[in-house]
């Protein structure tokens, strides 16, 4: 029975073509970050292959001619001589290709040197531990288990010695983690929440055994969903690494001949690596999916479930990065850790629990099985007609007493009723979901900007900051012959200093002497940086000032931090599904076979009401979170950043010495916050129009997509054309305003790009209110 | 049809683990000596590299050097106040070191030393990212002996340093302010005490419960002291009236002692930085450099001379405007009460006065070795000093130490 159960729930998913379409658009994805993270442009592998040959041809040889290139190395003038490069044909240095086939060909002996130097010093901690007496401790164990392990690698691995072709890049490439748990999430979706619209949930909850045995099959199907997915993707992602990488080097070799696998616990054959990372995968995502699975039975809201699933990926990525003094080895239990081998088992991770050493693997296998078990009890006990509470009836045998769902009843009974006549409150409780999210994405932001507006603690930006206060303000002469000068002396200090070095070497001076030297030295090489940068902007601000424009010298650091922050991607997500989705799900068919929106566009009154209601709504949430997300980058940047003087002239900055207007730091900030909130809001218009133009959800999303992405990728790969089409770049104003200042004035750019999308959503916002109006379309 | 699902699931495993385990590179055949089977495969055995010419090997300085020995160990009471060092710093026969070069914290063992130095977190799998003091700009270490003593001897470190937080192609690797925090080398734990104070650390000490930390803010003017509590309470810094250098150097019965080089003035405050005053003036041909120690009747300070060397002077804390001289040419610093010594720059003859008897010794003398030898960066320890050394005109990769018994005058090696 179940078994039919979980073929059907399977079909139904399959049946999909929204999931197939995304799960080939992923697909395609994945194939193309693969290939770009995996191709390795043409490079020394030719040569270092001849000089290969040369030591598979004679090793003696091979080996006397390296030492002869050492020493030819070490005795090289670098001023005036250049490494030879005979057998790099004039392209790559000889001690270069030696010094990788050395590698490639002494890789068992660099490997066992790695590994004894580990154990030396295990041994080491172990014996001042047992000459403490402290061997009842986490340390002590832990120390004990290392040598153990390691020592039997030690002696029992090899590595062949011979080139490694393609498993780096395998072991390499990570940025499938995301594609894949996206598409276990709609997958999840899919299975869990398909019923409730079908009408096939209430059936279910009617049957005996119906509730129980349904919610087993959808989570069973949505794990063997999940396990599908991550077999395909990583046999997608095995292949075309392989074929970037010129194919795969002898799978029977030692996994421990790459890099980031060199400290693996286990003895393991590349082609076992292999698996083992299956299987890791096959854990991680099977994790994820009970996880989420029970996260959309408690919430039964599939919007706020793909938010929760999103911050589920969020954060067990960022855990992944999280710091290992405070976290420990426990950081590396998450999912995105736990995906990749060359993460989770680069080496040998254990646990302190109540003073025992704990392997990851057993902390890992207990963590399954809870969430397993857990995952199996909530989504069993909550998959209900009625709710949590009458959910908990499992079977015929277990039901909740009657007197405690009396109690229940009895309080939505007395519950009073309240409401709103207002169509723009209904409309804001309809898109609750949204809104919901909305705070998780604020939480998010919040925690990347404070991220980003870290302090700028430097030594170089200390000491821009010092000049800057020393020589701030308007532009002068004076001030630029003093900040010449500070740098002749600074060229000066760092110049001598090898001599004064030799000099101090051979006691020609104190030691005092050299002492006060040496900090003008280390002082010196800070402020060069600072003052040859200075030096670059009294050049330029002198011929501003040739051109009759009176710049100033200002400390930018906090100004360029502001401005270079680009694309805020997590409000124009917001933007996007809150203003594409406002009318989709009018669309959506009840089980009468009609739709909300059918039932509203019967009247003239009915379809401009709703049109101005939704619109508004969706306009006004826009700038809402436009103003909260600017007010969020303004309190972090001004806790953590000195702004520069706003009085002072926007052409101080080369950056913008090219551009037309005059204008002050002030005005120009102003500008710009106004341009970023009519591209927030022009966006939030088209996405709109989308969403009541077009019926079919995937179409919508996917032609927003399209409209907000493509242009912005075309132009961030050079093609200038697509800039005048990149709705991005309306948030971003400051690159709008200077979009192509050195061809022409900057203004007639900014002009046409505005009467492009101006033209665009202006046609989208006609052709929907004709259509509320109820006349034709074209 | 479940049950057949779960068959060829079954099935399709135990295939995968017969593929894994039945290969010749990754079988569990403890046979099997190489996981390499191919035929063609030529072995590197019998052609390693010959070995290395150059360059041509030099007299080696460790056979100069005793057999390791073992130091005293005393048990004694915890100090009130402990100086923070740059270089190292010893606990019973522990001694605990940064390493420059590499980077990250080590230890050894004096009485039981190891081929190689020792991780501080004990774990020898890290290395990079995975080790927490790897990439430690700048480490100012102390031993908080009143822990200690609590924790059964086993040493809780202080450190402070600047730790990194990421990278920038313009910079470099990006530094945080100062960060400060306690490892307890028994449970291997690290806290974090402090972790948002402005500016590079310059020095750091610890008075009873309190840990004070002079950070670098605006360059060379802009020192500020400040002061927090073990458990991370009670954070507070000095406000200076106008930017300054400056440099906390002892803390004597609730009053802490400091120099302040924009007026070049010894001052003393409370443990709040309340009541803050001039104790006396230290401009003059012979400038002072700093507060050494200070006792109940005795503040003890070094003075720049004319040649620009460091000469020990102390004053009566009951008439301040007294000096008097104790020694000339004598750069060194406290451990207890007796003041360790250089003379001359090249640091050949390391000499300690002990201030309560008066008497002079002469630790080690390395005068006929000058040529070869130099050395410097001392920790000191109860009953021996470990100092690190270069050997002059070879390869100075790496550090080495050597540990000096005060009490048999043996000296052996500390790999490093």
């Amino acid at each position: 029975m179940i078994t039919r159960l979980i073929l059907y729930e399977l079909r139904k998913v399959f049946s999909s073509s929204f999931v197939k379409i995304l799960a080939l658009l992923l697909l395609l994805v994945n194939i193309v970050l693969c290939a770009y993270s995996s191709y390795t442009p043409y490079g020394p592998e030719e040569y270092v292959d001849r000089v290969l040959q040369i030591y598979y041809d004679d090793p003696q040889y091979f080996f006397s001619e390296y030492a002869r290139l050492e020493n030819e190395f070490e005795h090289l003038d670098p001023s005036s001589d250049e490494p030879s490069s005979a057998y790099g044909g004039g392209v790559y240095y000889d001690i270069s290709l030696f010094d990788k086939v050395n590698e490639i060909v002494c890789a068992d002996d660099i490997y066992h040197d790695k590994i004894d130097s580990v154990i030396m010093q295990v041994r080491g901690i172990c014996s001042n531990y047992e000459k403490a007496g402290r061997t009842d401790n986490c340390v002590y164990r832990y120390n004990k288990y290392v040598l153990e392990r390691y020592t039997y690698l030690y002696e029992n691995v090899k590595l062949d010695g011979k080139p490694v072709k393609g498993w780096e890049q395998y072991f390499r490439y990570n940025a499938d983690y995301f594609i894949v748990f996206i598409l276990i999430t709609v997958v999840s979706l899919r299975a869990a929440l398909s019923d409730r619209t079908s009408g096939f949930y209430s059936i279910a909850s009617t049957c005996r055994n119906g509730r129980a045995r349904t919610a087993a099959a959808k989570l069973i199907s949505a794990l063997l969903l999940s396990a599908v997915i991550v077999v395909l993707f990583t046999a997608v992602t095995f292949t075309v690494s392989g074929i970037a990488a010129g194919g795969y080097s002898d799978f029977r070799n030692a996994a421990q001949s790459v890099y980031s696998l060199q400290l693996l616990p286990l003895r393991l054959s590349f082609g076992g690596a292999l698996a083992v990372d299956l299987g890791l995968k096959l854990l991680s995502a099977s994790l994820y999916c009970m996880i989420l699975f029970a996260v959309i039975m408690i919430l039964k809201q599939s919007v706020l479930s793909v938010g929760v699933g999103i911050g589920i990926m969020f954060l067990n990525y960022v855990a992944a990065g999280s710091n290992e003094t405070a976290a420990g080895q426990w950081k590396f239990l998450n999912l995105w850790s736990v995906y990749y081998i060359d993460q989770y088992a680069a080496r040998y991770r254990a646990v302190d629990i109540a003073g025992q050493s704990v392997g990851l693997t057993a902390v890992l296998i207990a963590i399954v099985v809870c969430v397993a078990a857990a995952a199996f009890i909530i989504s069993l006990g909550l998959y209900a007609k009625n709710g949590i509470f009458s959910g908990i009836r499992i079977s015929s045998r277990f039901t909740m007493p009657e007197k405690l769902r009396s109690m229940f009843r009895a309080k939505r009974r007395a519950s009073k009723r309240v409401g709103s006549n207002s169509l723009v409150l209904y409309e804001i409780y309809k898109q609750r979901a949204v809104y919901i999210a909305l705070a998780a994405i604020i939480v998010i932001k919040v925690i990347v900007t404070s991220d980003y507006y870290k302090p700028n603690n430097t030594a170089t930006d200390t000491a821009l900051k010092s000049y800057i206060e020393k020589i701030g303000g308007p532009y002068s002469a004076e001030k630029a012959a003093y900040i010449n000068e500070e740098y002749e002396a600074c060229l000066e200090i760092v110049s001598q200093f090898d001599t004064i070095q030799s000099d101090w070497w051979y006691g020609k001076i104190s030691d005092e002497y050299y002492n006060q030297l040496f900090s003008r030295y280390m002082s010196a090489l800070t402020d060069k940086d600072v003052l040859e940068y200075l030096v670059n902007r009294a050049e330029y601000l002198g011929e501003l000032e040739s051109r009759g424009i009176v710049g100033s010298f200002i400390y930018d650091t906090g100004y360029y931090a502001y401005m270079d922050q680009g694309v805020d991607w997590l409000l124009l997500l917001f933007v996007a599904v809150l203003c594409c989705r406002s009318y989709l799900y009018e669309h959506a068919k009840t089980q009468s076979g009609t739709s909300m929106l059918m039932v509203s566009n019967v009247t003239e009154l009915g379809r401009k009401r709703l049109f101005r209601c939704k619109a508004a709504v969706s306009i006004m949430s826009s700038a809402f979170a436009w103003y909260a997300f600017k007010m969020i980058d303004l309190f972090f940047l001004m806790r953590s950043y000195e702004m520069p003087d706003m009085t002072s002239s926007l052409l101080s900055m080369p950056r913008y010495g090219e551009t037309l207007f005059d204008l002050t730091i002030s005005n120009y900030i102003i500008v710009t916050a106004v341009i970023s909130l009519t591209g927030t809001l022009l966006l939030a218009s088209i996405c709109f129009c989308m969403g009541y133009l077009m019926r079919r959800a995937l179409f919508v999303y996917a032609a927003a997509t399209v409209v907000i992405t493509v242009p912005y990728f075309a132009a961030s790969t050079g093609v200038k054309a697509a800039g005048f089409f990149d709705l991005t770049a309306l948030y971003d104003a400051d690159r709008l305003y200077r979009l192509s200042p050195g061809a022409a004035p900057a203004p007639v750019y900014g002009i046409c790009f505005w009467a492009v999308i101006l033209f665009a959503a202006a046609a989208a916002i006609i052709l929907s209110m004709r259509r509320a109006e109820g006349g034709e379309l074209i | 049809m479940f049950k057949k699902i779960v068959c060829l699931i079954l099935a399709a495993a135990l295939c995968a683990v017969g593929l894994i385990s039945c290969s010749p590179a990754g079988g569990n055949d403890k046979n099997t000596e190489s996981l390499s089977t191919g035929d063609n495969s030529a072995s590197t055995d019998g052609y390693k590299r010959p070995p290395e010419t150059f360059p041509p090997e030099e007299p080696k300085w460790e056979d100069t050097l005793d057999e390791p020995g073992e130091v005293t160990v005393l048990e004694r009471e915890a100090r009130d106040y402990i100086v923070g060092s740059w270089g190292g710093c010893t606990w019973g026969s522990m001694f605990y070191f940064s390493d420059w070069d590499d980077g990250g914290i080590w230890y050894q063992d004096v009485n039981n030393i190891q081929p190689t130095k020792l991780p501080l977190h004990n774990d020898a799998l890290s290395d990079g990212s995975d080790d927490p003091f790897a990439q430690l700009k700048a480490a100012c270490i102390l031993v908080d002996e009143d822990a200690t003593i609590k924790n059964g001897g086993a040493p809780v470190l202080i450190i402070c340093g600047s730790f990194p937080i990421g990278y920038s192609e313009d910079t470099g690797i990006v530094y945080k302010g100062t960060m400060i925090g306690s490892f307890d080398t028994l449970t291997n734990k690290w806290t974090v005490i402090s972790d948002d104070v402005e500016g590079e650390p310059m020095e750091m000490s610890m008075y009873r419960d309190t840990i004070f930390f002079v950070t670098a803010t605006g360059g060379e003017d802009g020192y500020v002291l400040h002061k927090i509590n073990r458990d991370g309470s009670g954070y507070s810094s000095m406000e200076n009236e106008e930017p300054t250098k400056l440099s906390i150097g002892w803390v004597h019965n609730d009053v802490i002692y400091y120099v302040e080089y924009k007026t070049l003035s010894v001052c003393s405050c409370n443990l709040d930085f309340s009541d803050r005053h001039v104790l006396f003036d230290g401009t003059g041909v012979n400038y002072v450099k700093d507060v050494s120690y200070v006792t109940d009747d005795y503040i003890y300070y070094t003075v720049i001379n004319a040649d620009g060397e460091e000469d020990l002077y102390r004053r009566s804390l009951k008439d301040i405007s007294k000096s008097e001289f104790l020694l000339e040419d004598a750069t060194g610093g406290f451990y207890g009460d007796v003041y360790y010594y250089y003379s001359g720059f090249a640091l050949y003859v390391l000499s300690s006065l002990n201030m309560e008897t008066g008497e002079t010794k002469t630790v080690y003398d390395i005068t006929d070795d000058s040529d070869k030898i130099t050395k410097s960066r001392y920790a000191y320890g109860d009953t021996y000093i470990i100092c690190e050394f270069t050997y002059r005109g070879s390869d100075t990769s790496g550090m080495h130490y050597t540990c000096i018994d005060l009490v048999s005058g043996k000296e052996w090696l500390i790999p490093g």
